[in-house]
């Protein structure tokens, strides 16, 4: 409590010192602490994207690897207490497997006689750290090595976790590069729109207004669709922020063009062309950094949408391809409605992009707020 | 009014150009052009030469205009497109137009039910919270539509099936209609027929705009109730149902209207993921086999009919939105 009232002391302004204005970027981050659904909502995003890029440390099996003898394995559950009700280290159960006999489905049934013990920092499967070296310490494993699939595998017997982990840096990181493009793009389009007006202005909110006046996704599905099949792996990834990108930058662009048309007038901006300043310094050195703050929320506005596209693109098929994995990807295993039901933690990755998404909304909403910026 | 509407339309037809320009486009884009895999099909399938196979090709390229310079090949997809023909699948050798019709008609009439839903049920739950401002159900109201809008349709269609075939053992339908029905000919028990088939595709379509429905009306009315007109019209000792719904709803009417053209590209959007998953026989999931198979003038055909329904619509919202908000001129 002591400590508390001291911190809060130090952090009150001094007595009789004169209001000193705070930094505009500091008041926007107050203002976006008092949005507390959005703080924690950002605090998961973080978490989100802790997991996805540390995920080959932190489990002890590898995503690509294929256990043939234990496909469609279940979930296995983490156990403190053994069969004689004594505290343990934590472990697991391994499972008895039976082919049915009518339906020819795998069966499992708890094997309680099999124990696997769980370690931290326990070796495993070797990858590689930031490019630069080789590793096989993971958080958490097991003792002898053995593999172990806390949220089950899939057909081929991949570890769901270690696919999840792994999807997770595509699926956040594409939606984060094409907005990047997004912005680039719709930035240079919107201000030279705006700066320019007459037939260019014309052309460009022509083209906007048939973007925006096309049911999107199946335009999106169309694009995916015919990037050709060379493009594998990084080509493709980096292809598909790319097609998320030329889709979506009009909205951005008909924001800045607003923008731009009311900065246009300032006598800051007139005076700088007075003095001769060409049409791209105005637009680098007067307006965009002007426009900054409703191209930051439109920025955060724009990662739930693509994340969204991305993962029903890569769901139907159409979009990223294996071995490229994402939680679309993923998902699309679980597209056979019988197949969910006899290994229903295939829909996890479902849940992922939700929570994602959910998260990304209420950041989104928050920056909205802190922005001031309520009308986007 | 009719020159407001003449004013609109014209106004669609560079929209219009340069939105077949955009589908040209990815038929341009595409590898090869819509004849290639059909050349491969004659080679591999019914066992012409490669010669035989070119040649009979080649023929229909000219047919298509499709050796002709990249303007004059637009231009006489484009023409083609206006008089009806729309070109032949290459998968099963039908004309588009034989294979969409149907189609079209499910998908008019999915969407346009699910936007029904939307306004329906959407409003009055909206104008409730709104009027019940952080009560309970405000609360419950706004986190289930915070999850609506987070949720992504196809998976939301995947859950709906899998609960109802682990709840209530009802198996996946297999399209809008019961096995009796599929081939009869229209009647009452059809149509009824029909209608409870669209409850799962409208359900799963029509839940984010919902969500986005609920959160709008909810908003402006907010802002609409802590007006002074309200203030007055409560002070004159207006009933409270007529100073909710004759003044404050008055004014949030507008943007619920343009709302609407706002949220008919998603609807057709959700209705093309929705019914691939729910398995309709709409639009969807014609696009997605089209796509897959570079079967490119069906793919084409359908981009360009979801763009002609959202020109409709948009052209609908104006109308609308003239006719509900007496600040707009019609000429």
């Amino acid at each position: 409590m002591a400590e508390v009232a001291e911190r809060a002391q130090a952090a009150a302004p001094p007595q009789g010192a004169p209001d000193v204005p705070e930094s505009p970027a500091l008041e926007t981050w107050r203002r976006f602490t008092r949005h507390r659904v959005g703080v924690v909502a950002l605090g998961v995003v973080l978490v989100l994207f802790a997991l996805s890029f540390l995920g080959r440390f932190l489990v002890a099996s590898d995503p690509f690897v294929q256990h043939r003898d234990a496909a469609y394995w279940p979930p296995q559950r983490v156990r403190i207490i053994d069969a004689e009700g004594r505290l343990t280290r934590p472990f697991v159960y391994g499972f008895e497997r039976a082919l049915h006999p009518e339906t020819f489905q795998w069966e499992y049934a708890v094997d309680e006689s099999n124990v696997t013990e769980l370690a931290l920092f326990a070796r495993g499967p070797v990858y590689r750290v930031l490019w630069l070296f080789d590793w096989d310490v993971h958080l958490v494993g097991t003792v002898d090595g053995a593999p172990v699939f806390f949220l089950g595998t899939d057909r081929f017997g991949r570890d769901l976790l270690a696919r999840l982990l792994w999807g997770g840096m595509v699926s956040l990181s594409v939606p984060v590069l094409a907005v990047a493009i997004t912005v680039l793009l719709g930035t240079l389009i919107g201000a030279v729109s705006g700066y320019f007006g007459g037939w260019v202005d014309n052309l460009i909110q022509r083209v906007i207004e048939v973007l925006a006046s096309f049911p999107r996704l199946p335009l999106w599905m169309a694009l995916a669709a015919v990037i050709p099949p060379e493009f594998q792996g990084v080509a493709l990834y980096a292809g598909m922020a790319v097609i998320l990108a030329i889709i979506g930058w009009g909205r951005l662009a008909r924001q800045v063009r607003g923008k731009v048309l009311q900065l246009r007038q300032m006598e800051y901006v007139v005076g700088a062309r007075a003095l001769g300043a060409s049409p791209w310094r105005v637009i680098g050195k007067y307006i965009v950094p002007n426009a900054s703050s409703h191209i930051i929320v439109m920025a955060t506005l724009y990662v739930p949408e693509y994340l969204l596209v991305e993962s029903s693109l890569s769901f139907l098929g159409i979009g990223l391809t294996p071995p490229l994995t994402s939680w679309g990807v993923l998902l699309s295993d679980a597209q056979k409605v019988r197949v969910v039901l006899q290994y229903p933690w295939l829909l996890i990755p479902g849940l992922f992009i939700c929570v994602a998404m959910l998260a990304f909304n209420f950041v989104g909403d928050a920056v909205r707020d802190a922005f001031e910026t309520r009308h986007l | 009014m009719a020159t407001y509407l003449i004013r609109r339309l014209l106004n669609f037809i560079p929209t219009f150009v340069l939105m077949s320009f955009v589908v040209f486009l990815i038929l341009e884009i595409a590898p090869g052009d819509p004849l290639t895999r059909y050349e491969q099909a004659l080679v591999v399938t019914y066992n012409y030469s490669i010669d035989a196979a070119e040649a009979r090709t080649d023929q229909l390229r000219s047919l298509y205009g499709l050796d002709r310079n990249f303007f004059l090949r637009f231009f006489t997809w484009l023409a083609n497109f206006l008089r009806g023909e729309f070109g032949v699948s290459f998968n099963n050798f039908r004309p588009v137009s034989d294979l969409i019709g149907q189609r079209l008609l499910y998908s008019i009439a999915i969407s346009g039910s699910a936007l029904i839903f939307m306004y329906v049920v959407g409003v009055p739950i909206g104008l409730w919270t709104a009027y019940r401002q952080y009560g309970v159900s405000d609360y419950a109201v706004s986190v289930v539509a915070f999850i609506g809008l987070s949720i992504p349709n196809f998976f939301l269609a995947l859950l709906v099936l899998v609960g109802l075939l682990f709840f209530f053992d009802i198996p996946p339908p297999q399209g809008l209609f019961s096995p009796e029905y599929v081939d009869a000919p229209w009647s009452l028990g059809k149509l009824l027929d029909a209608g409870r088939g669209l409850i799962l595709p409208v359900l799963v379509i029509g839940t984010e705009g919902l969500a986005k429905i609920v959160r709008i009306t909810r908003a402006n009315m907010l802002d609409g109730l802590q007006d002074e007109y309200v203030r007055t019209a409560r002070a004159k000792g207006l009933a409270e149902p007529a100073v909710v719904l004759k003044h404050a709803f008055r004014v949030a009417v507008n943007p619920l209207i343009s709302l609407f053209g706002l949220q008919f590209p998603l609807i057709l959007s959700g209705e093309v993921v929705g019914s691939i998953v729910l398995g309709l026989p709409t639009l969807g999931p014609l696009l997605l086999d089209s796509l897959r198979s570079l079967d490119l003038y069906v793919s084409t055909t359908i981009l360009m009919v979801l763009g002609i329904l959202l020109l409709i619509g948009n052209l609908l919202a104006d109308v609308l939105l003239a006719l509900a908000d007496p600040r707009i001129r019609f000429d």
